[in-house]
């Protein structure tokens, strides 16, 4: 029976359901539309957070240079080692010593003429990631085929060379480096050339390391730089940082003061620009979800006062409140149906997909606008029913 | 006229008050009133506007409960009584602004009440278009929305409803307020056949010294209470 009265009411005066529905469909689509934009600008600020890098890098105190710096053993090890005490914040830790007196030999000298050999005078980088060294400004690195940065992370001894040192290439592609006053050396496979005009040579850490290491040294890291891991934890990284900022333990006997150059200001910035954002959002979010309960609030109530006659007719010819209760929350609950189902369609017409939390936002602007509903129920047929059917009310 | 050979005790106030609350004071609109109405007969209720005539009316419909006493139907109270049920089952309810569902049809306005007692569709049709007819509304009328009816068909419409589902006691409260002399003679006319011929109570609230002098009983009230 109600559903008979329903779909004449419908059929009859369409206008009501239209008007409910349309205003449904507005509300819901500005609220799955906030909804989307607030959910694209936490996208977007994931992705800050996952793309943009936050370097690192020890620099002097006074911030003059990065470079030829007394970085201990123990600061390097609190980075890289397992178990230290910045290692889990931290990735891409690149090292870098400068290792001054090398001597690249002529390719066809026998390793047992290495010691006091004559040869080309060079700079001897040693790391773990030629590119992070910045030094030179402009200057231009070209692997060879199947090469790559990576390669210097690695244990296999490669190299890479200034132009001007080319020729000092043998034919399997070698060059040899004399490294410690000329007391060893080690034939290292060239990947790339750098385009400098300093005879320069970046060696892979390891193998240089592990040969030095041969003579009981080990190398003093001249220049450090990293990237914290996850920038979610920048906070706690940064204070941990902050207590290991230049320990003085953890400095050479001679040494420069060092400090610590935290290059966040490009995430801060993109960061606080997307929270600012964010905190408008939720703010313009708050009032449009209480004007949207408010406004369906207040449409439903108005919707229902009109028809206070009708219902007070039912009750009179002995309606029960139950059925009249749920013949109105029907019909109203079928025009939030059509409106919100509408609405929905139409975002995702739009490439919106609305999600679960979108969905429970409807779900509770539905209840509200039901309350609404009821509430104006009760206060239509609350009082002197008779009033109301001799129109006096 | 009056049909005199069918008559009991229907409906009985019983020493009914009703009293409500305003902001300053306690008004009593019906005060101990006490009438037993039969079968068979049209009574009208006269009296001053604002003398407790529509408030009697809305106790004895079960739509108030009386403050202090009660409406006995039957021999049982209105406050034992499931008062929907009353409603739907014993008691119809007439008024001079005719109160029909605007977006239904005459029929199914008609048939509405009858729904509501959840009586098989045919036979509800078939009592329906009896009904209707019986108060001079053919076929032509039955699919036509209250709006493209005059005033005096509208409330013919609202008398099928009224009695199409049974109920013995019909409360009218001024019907013809809205319609002109001979509509109101038709509608009258509708009240009597009711009452005489068919056993219904009719009790008619109105001002329209015509209509209380068609009725059998006439009951003045002044200030809440019956005066004779």
């Amino acid at each position: 029976m109600i559903f008979t009265y329903l779909a004449k009411r419908l059929r009859r005066h369409p206008s009501e359901a239209i008007v409910s529905a349309a205003i449904v469909l507005v509300i819901v689509v500005f609220l799955i539309g906030l909804h989307a934009a607030r959910d694209d600008l936490l996208a977007d600020m994931d992705r800050a957070y996952d793309t943009i890098e936050i370097r690192c890098r020890v620099t002097s105190a006074d911030n003059s240079r990065d470079y030829s710096l007394p970085i201990t053993e123990d600061y390097v090890k609190m980075l890289t080692e397992e178990g230290g005490e910045l290692y889990p914040y931290v990735k891409d830790v690149f090292l870098l010593e400068t290792y001054g007196n090398a001597t690249v030999l002529p390719i066809d000298t026998p390793p047992e003429n290495y010691y006091g050999a004559p040869g080309m005078d060079v700079e001897l980088h040693m790391t773990n990631d030629p590119e992070s060294y910045t030094v030179k400004e402009g200057a231009e690195y070209v692997y060879k085929d199947g090469y790559s940065a990576a390669d210097f992370a690695g244990t296999e001894p490669v190299c890479m060379i200034s132009h001007l040192l080319e020729p000092m290439v043998g034919e399997d592609g070698t060059v040899i480096v004399r490294v410690s006053q000329g007391t060893i050396a080690m034939k290292m496979k060239v990947i790339g050339v750098y385009a400098d005009e300093n005879n320069t040579v970046f060696g892979a850490w390891q193998p240089l390391v592990d040969l030095i290491a041969t003579l009981n040294w080990k190398p003093n890291v001249g220049s450090m730089a990293f990237t914290i891991s996850d920038n979610r934890k920048l906070d706690v990284a940064k204070a941990i940082l902050r207590d290991y900022y230049v320990p003085a333990s953890k400095l050479n006997n001679d040494s420069v003061q060092l400090g610590l150059v935290v290059d966040d200001s490009l995430f801060v910035d993109t960061i606080t620009v997307y929270e600012r954002s964010l905190s408008l959002l939720n703010v313009v979010q708050t009032l449009v979800y209480v004007l949207s309960i408010g406004i369906s609030f207040l449409v439903a109530y108005l919707n229902i006062r009109t028809r206070k006659l009708e219902l007070a007719v039912m009750r009179s010819l002995g309606t029960r409140s139950v059925a009249l209760y749920t013949e109105v929350l029907c019909e109203h609950a079928l025009f939030f149906l059509i409106g919100g189902i509408l609405a929905t369609v139409g975002v995702m017409l739009f490439g919106m997909m609305p999600g679960a939390e979108q969905m429970k936002t409807i779900g509770t602007f539905m209840l509200c606008y039901l309350l609404g509903v009821a509430i104006a129920v009760a206060q239509a047929t609350s009082g002197k029913i008779m009033q109301t059917l001799k129109g006096k009310e | 006229m009056e049909n005199t050979g069918n008559k009991r005790d229907i409906l009985t106030a019983e020493r009914v008050t009703y009293a409500y609350k305003t902001r300053h004071q306690i008004v009593y609109a019906v005060r101990d009133v006490s009438y037993t109405f039969k079968s068979g007969t049209v009574y009208a209720i006269v009296g001053k506007s604002g003398c407790g005539k529509t408030t009697l009316i809305s106790t004895l419909a079960g739509l108030d409960l009386p403050t202090m006493g009660k409406v006995i139907f039957d021999g049982k109270s209105t406050m034992e009584l499931d008062r929907d049920i009353y409603r739907r089952r014993d008691v119809a309810v007439i008024y001079q602004n005719y109160n029909l569902f605007p977006l239904l049809t005459v029929m199914e306005n008609v048939l509405y009440p009858m729904q509501l007692q959840r009586r098989p569709k045919k036979e509800a049709r078939a009592l329906a278009a009896e009904t209707l007819r019986s108060v001079g509304l053919d076929e032509s009328y039955w699919k036509r929305l209250p709006a493209m009816l005059s005033g005096g068909e509208q409330q013919r419409v609202a008398i099928a409803r009224a009695i199409a589902s049974g109920q013995r006691v019909i409360l009218a409260d001024e019907p013809t307020g809205n319609l002109d002399g001979e509509n109101s003679d038709l509608v009258m006319k509708t009240f009597q056949r009711l009452a005489h011929e068919e056993g219904y109570c009719v009790i008619i609230v109105t001002h329209d010294p015509q209509i209380a002098d068609d009725s059998d009983t006439v009951i003045r009230m002044d200030s809440g209470k019956i005066v004779s």
